[in-house]
């Protein structure tokens, strides 16, 4: 679990430190850093699977103007710190990682400083991995659980972090853990668009950022886990009471297509069903299926404006969905009132981000003064009248 | 010192604005909103933007509504009950005869010369479409209706007070809320009905 996270020079992000709590909500008016702060968990997740370039493509809109216009300043810190399950107990990792974006658009993301340590069982504040302008030590956990504290040496270009070189193996179990860790992050902005694709991938548990993928993921759940499959379709009797089954017609092998059928027997192609019963199923899939695969080690979730296109009636059901005892630490970006409302139990887990001249700001209501209004008003109106911060 | 300020338009915005910027030029001004923009959300709403104000550590509180069509004592006396009543003591409750722009044509003479028409083509009726028209409020344009809210606030900044006060009850009645708030918080609001101009 995410203990801290902080940034430092990341688009608006100036000196963040974000400290989360199982279940989180970011608020703030447009253009007050709550996408870019995600986008920095997204990218730090990102940078455990893939090339730092690719990164910056992927989640922060390219590799160019990825630091803070009026900061003086050519390097992006991140810092995290987190509880992984590890065996029977829980390491204790903290992970810097430094880099340098390019000065023009043509240039290259690079790696500046790495630094892993853990912990935990034998480990104390033992570093598993240091990454200094590319020249690499590694300790050899193998050896270190004998009583040797051996460091393996080597070096690498710096266009990505050591730890998505890293591959699993006996010698480093304990990075590959919170590699693993890590590569779980994920920010879901459910593009409807997306998620009427047809695109057949065979064997997809995970669903993609855009839930480009959800027809595979569903077809897969259909036929690998049928229990879960119609749990999934009983939650999604809440919006639509006849809402039975979903059928997956044989097509070509690329291609996977969904047809909802209610127990009167009538059909509705995806591409038919309304954007919010697309992204319901998403969220549901997502909440309730997902978490389940990898209850190894409580990712994070981030999930912006989950409340696009759903009745607002229906939004407690998503919350509720949550198992706050294993599931996954989830942040939340809204700007939906009644959804803002169901975060009257999560007071401690609220965040307000304001955009200054030149860079965003994070507080936390102050709980009390909050819990007090509640007579009044409801969280969601607190927002509206802006008496959170 | 903060000011709180519950209000529908943009004229009564305005207003707000230039009494404060001509009895308390130093003072933070906070808006009070309201869910909905109809008149009837509007007042719905007065307890709860009252509330949400004196959360936010306003001092005072004002309200300014017009009457319409209906006696503005009539009004003052039904609204007033919305008023909370730990926020009762700090709240400045107006209402417009007719409606705040009634209050701005008070002196018809002074608000010719701001406007630089004639005074006879002031409506005596309703003028609120003409004073609207004329500091150029009406509009989508942002900045051009920023501008006619700021001219107004400068001209009540400026306006001749004694002449209001003594025109028109609705007016004298806010002014001594004020007044009474002034004495009993220490504050001073200059005797208008004895300044020049």
């Amino acid at each position: 679990m995410l203990q801290e996270f902080r940034v430092d020079n990341f688009k608006s992000l100036i000196n963040i430190v974000f400290k989360p709590q199982e279940i989180n909500l970011f608020l703030g008016k447009n253009n007050s850093g709550k996408t870019n702060l995600c986008q920095a968990l997204q990218f730090v997740g990102c940078s455990s699977i893939f090339p730092l370039n690719e990164c910056a493509e992927k989640v922060a809109g390219g590799r160019f103007g990825m630091t803070n216009f009026a900061f003086d300043k050519s390097t992006i810190d991140f810092y995290i710190r987190a509880k992984v399950p590890y065996e029977e107990e829980a390491l204790s990792f903290e992970y810097e990682l430094t880099i340098s974006p390019p000065k023009d658009r043509m240039g290259e993301v690079k790696v500046e400083r790495e630094i892993l340590s853990v912990t935990g069982g034998k480990f104390e504040q033992t570093i598993l991995l240091k990454n200094i302008f590319g020249r690499i030590q590694l300790l050899d956990e193998k050896d270190f659980m004998d009583g040797m504290e051996n460091y393996f040496e080597t070096s690498a270009s710096r266009d990505a972090t050591m730890l998505q070189r890293l591959y699993d193996s006996e010698n480093n179990v304990c990075v590959n853990r919170f590699k693993r860790y890590l590569s779980n992050w994920i920010c879901y902005d459910l593009s409807a668009t997306a998620m009427r694709g047809s695109d057949y991938k065979p064997n997809e548990v995970f669903l993609n950022s855009d839930g480009s993928n959800l027809a595979s993921v569903l077809y897969w759940l259909k036929t690998h886990n049928e229990r879960d499959y119609r749990k999934l379709m009983k939650v999604m009797q809440v919006i639509e009471p006849k809402f039975d089954i979903i059928n997956f017609p044989v097509g070509s092998e690329s291609v996977v297509v969904m047809l909802f059928e209610d127990s009167d027997g009538y059909s509705l192609p995806a591409w038919n069903a309304s954007n919010g019963t697309l992204r319901f199923l998403a969220l549901t899939y997502v909440l309730l299926i997902q978490t389940q695969l990898i209850l190894d080690s409580r990712p994070l979730f981030m999930i912006e404006e989950p409340e696009n296109g759903i009745y607002v009636g229906f939004l407690k059901t998503l919350l509720e969905m949550i198992d706050r005892s294993q599931g996954p630490q989830i942040v939340f970006t809204s700007h939906a009132p009644y959804f803002i409302d169901l975060f009257d139990v999560y007071l401690d887990g609220i965040f307000v981000l304001n955009r200054g001249k030149q860079h965003t700001s994070i507080t936390q209501p102050d709980i009390d003064e909050v819990k007090k209004r509640l007579e009044h008003f409801p969280l969601g109106e607190q927002h509206f009248r802006e008496m959170l911060g | 010192m903060k000011i709180g300020y519950y209000v529908q338009g943009d004229a009564d915005e305005a207003v707000v604005k230039g009494l404060a910027k001509r009895w308390c030029p130093d003072a933070e001004l906070a808006k009070g909103k309201f869910r909905g923009a109809s008149r009837e959300s509007f007042r719905r709403e007065i307890a709860n933007s009252l509330w949400a104000l004196k959360y936010q550590g306003c001092d005072i509180l004002v309200v300014l509504t017009d009457a319409d069509a209906n006696r503005w004592r009539d009004v003052k006396r039904r609204e007033s009950d919305r008023i909370p009543e730990d926020c009762k003591h700090l709240t400045l409750f107006g209402v417009a005869n007719r409606n705040i722009e009634c209050w701005l044509a008070i002196d018809r003479g002074a608000l010719a010369r701001e406007l630089k028409c004639r005074v006879e083509e002031i409506p005596i009726d309703d003028p609120s479409d003409f004073i609207k028209r004329h500091f150029g409020l009406p509009g989508s344009n942002k900045l051009a209706r920023d501008d006619a809210k700021a001219r107004i606030r400068d001209y009540v900044a400026e306006a001749p007070l004694r002449t209001w006060i003594r025109n028109s009850d609705s007016f004298a009645d806010f002014y001594e809320q004020a007044r009474r708030w002034a004495a009993q918080n220490e504050c001073s609001i200059p005797n208008e009905r004895e300044r020049e101009g």
